[in-house]
């Protein structure tokens, strides 16, 4: 209850700087309200078209092989615990499933998976 | 207790801790600025910003050209309050030229310097055999006064700074009206229909158009014009990209800063000069716009110490073995550099037949062996033998670091040529070897540059578009400037990678 207690103090403290940081800015120099003064800078000329645009996000592939060794981690918390008394046979499971991923990984790569400028 | 009552109280410690901090400038050059603005950036108390948003004064040096006054309005207006606009202009310049731009902020803050005392940097009447000696004499008077001028402007722009915070200066309005280009149009009565992401016209802008980009996607295709004030380019130039995620899909140069001819090449084409004189001057550009290029890439100590050996150069004080030793210097911290080599190898990349011959260093960098100079019998005599850039040993050669290796190379040989020619004279002829390539009373290499970017850039990311462009020295920031009217675009679209020089003023 205490370490809660404690918890919720530092995120109102935190949530309350960011409060009075914000309102001690804006009462010094208001912010730009005005539609010239919300344009982006590119130099000087005003934008002809809206800067919402869609294009393809080509890390997708890494992002997602991120995320697939990043849940092979979860998977190792459990049998981070039960290694002490399985012994060999356990490491020797973990090992096969950590070769079946790199041979994954190794197949991404060659794929140029891992590239995308 | 009232918003404004907190304010004021808040407002009189911070604001007096506040005029002792670095003036915050945005920095817009015109024609005949009354010193290098360029020199502004060896100043520790003031800081030439990137954008005007944090800016507190919007210093215009020189006279603006018409075409640059609808920018100019935009940046005045995007500046954050409190702020001030403040014109540094030459006492000299015409009176029509000066009340053109007082026409483009209502009541600006005006820094005159009278230009007469600043000598001009080289005597043209000068024909004997002490032009070298002489032109130092007047250099290091021209410095002082340069100096007296920068630290009068320095000054001024403090006093502003502390006006302003203190509340003693009103905040200038704006000169633009305060509507969106358009109206947020939507369907509903919550303007929450319609078609597109939006369902509407977002702060009145139309989204973007579809075009198939390099994965045979037909995604958005973001138009955007960069300048003429964008940081890393050269003052004037603007380019009309367009852009799908950060890769230029087109580009195009709109206009750009129209380059003199420094006054020791201008007159080589007409008499010998001597080569010493000929030889600093180039030696100044290159540094010029090494220190210009360390900037952009954000090694900011390295400029300052690059463009000080450059001030040392034009005012004749140093020796050459002393300019020499300290460009080595300066050479070992750029080659330290990784974060500069992994963003410039490979970037750029220009080679024969691309390139095309007479565009001095650029085609040197590419291997192609192309220098005036060699045509020249007292550079001969010298044993002048042009740098060029191995293209043959390297996957990447003729890219944005050759370029840079390129123009260091010559800055030694330059320094290396001053000091061993001693009286001699060269030229007098149609064509000299100019900082940027052959350049005739006609032509000047940049024009022809221009014509490449188009091909150089599409493909490219944004951000080595942007390197490859400050590789190229498209001119020197600061110097006499003008805008060129712009160009033709549908006539540009009907030869793609082309443009109409024909279209362009080149208005030596």
């Amino acid at each position: 209850m205490l370490a809660l207690g404690g918890a919720f103090t530092v995120f109102a403290a935190g949530i309350l700087a960011w409060l009075v940081l914000r309102w001690t800015g804006d009462v010094l120099t208001p912010p730009g309200s005005t539609a010239p003064g919300r344009v982006p800078f590119a130099g000087g000329y005003e934008p002809a078209v809206h800067a919402w645009n869609r294009y393809h996000v080509r890390y997708y592939s890494m992002a997602l092989l991120f995320l697939a060794f990043d849940m092979e981690m979860v998977f190792m918390y459990p049998w981070a615990v039960v290694f002490a008394r399985e012994g060999l046979t356990a490491l020797v499971e973990m090992l096969m499933f950590i070769i079946i991923l790199a041979l994954g990984i190794l197949y991404a790569w060659r794929e140029r998976a891992l590239e995308w400028a | 207790m009232s918003t404004m009552g907190l304010r004021q109280i808040l407002r009189m410690p911070l604001a007096s801790l506040a005029s002792f901090a670095p003036v915050r400038v945005f920095l817009l050059t015109g024609e005949n600025a009354p010193v290098d603005p360029e020199l502004l950036n060896l100043r520790d108390d003031l800081i030439l910003l990137d954008s005007p948003r944090s800016a507190t004064v919007l210093l215009i040096a020189g006279a603006l050209s018409e075409s640059l006054f609808e920018p100019a309005k935009h940046i005045h207006d995007q500046m954050a309050h409190p702020r001030c606009t403040v014109w540094w202009v030459n006492a000299d310049t015409s009176s029509a030229e000066n009340g053109q731009t007082l026409s483009l902020v209502p009541d600006p803050l005006i820094v005159s310097v009278n230009t007469s005392v600043l000598p001009a940097s080289v005597s043209d009447e000068s024909d004997d055999e002490s032009d070298g000696l002489r032109n130092t004499e007047t250099n290091a008077k021209s410095n002082a006064n340069t100096n007296d001028a920068l630290v009068a402007l320095v000054s001024a722009l403090k006093r502003t700074q502390y006006e302003l915070v203190t509340g003693t200066r009103a905040s200038e309005l704006d000169i633009c009206p305060d509507v969106d280009p358009a109206p947020w149009r939507g369907v509903g009565p919550y303007a929450q229909g319609g078609t597109g992401m939006t369902g509407g016209v977002p702060y009145g802008r139309p989204l973007t158009e579809r075009a198939p980009d390099r994965d045979s996607l037909e995604l958005d295709q973001l138009p955007l014009r960069v300048g003429p004030f964008f940081h890393s380019f050269p003052q004037g130039f603007v380019l009309d990209v367009e852009l799908q995620g950060d890769i230029v899909q087109s580009a195009l140069v709109s206009a750009g800063p129209v380059m003199r001819l420094p006054a020791m090449f201008a007159m080589a084409l007409v008499k010998p000069v001597p080569i010493v004189v000929i030889e600093r001057e180039r030696a100044r550009s290159h540094l010029h716009w090494l220190s210009h290029a360390l900037r952009a890439h954000g090694l900011t100590s390295l400029a300052r110490r690059t463009l000080r050996l450059s001030l040392e150069l034009s005012s004749g004080h140093a020796s050459m073995t002393d300019c020499a030793g300290e460009l080595r210097i300066i050479a070992r911290g750029v080659e330290r550099s990784q974060v500069l080599w992994w963003s410039t190898r490979g970037v750029g990349v220009m080679r024969a037949p691309t390139v095309v011959t007479a565009l001095g260093p650029i085609a040197r960098a590419s291997g192609i062996c192309d220098d005036a100079r060699i045509d020249e019998p007292s550079y001969r005599a010298l044993g002048f033998e042009p740098i060029t850039q191995s293209v043959a040993t390297s996957a990447a050669g003729g890219d944005s670091s050759a370029r840079w290796r390129q123009r260091i190379a010559e800055v030694a040989q330059s320094l290396d040529l001053a000091e061993r020619a001693r009286g001699a004279r060269a030229w007098g002829s149609s064509v000299v070897e100019g900082t940027r390539g052959r350049t005739t009373q006609t032509e000047q290499p940049e024009t022809r540059l221009y014509a490449l970017l188009p091909d150089l850039l599409q493909g490219l990311e944004w951000s080595d578009a942007v390197t490859a462009i400050v590789s190229l020295d498209l001119g020197e920031g600061g110097k006499v400037r003008r805008v060129l009217p712009w160009a033709a675009k549908n006539k540009a679209a009907e030869a793609p990678g082309a443009m109409n020089m024909g279209q362009m003023d080149h208005g030596m």
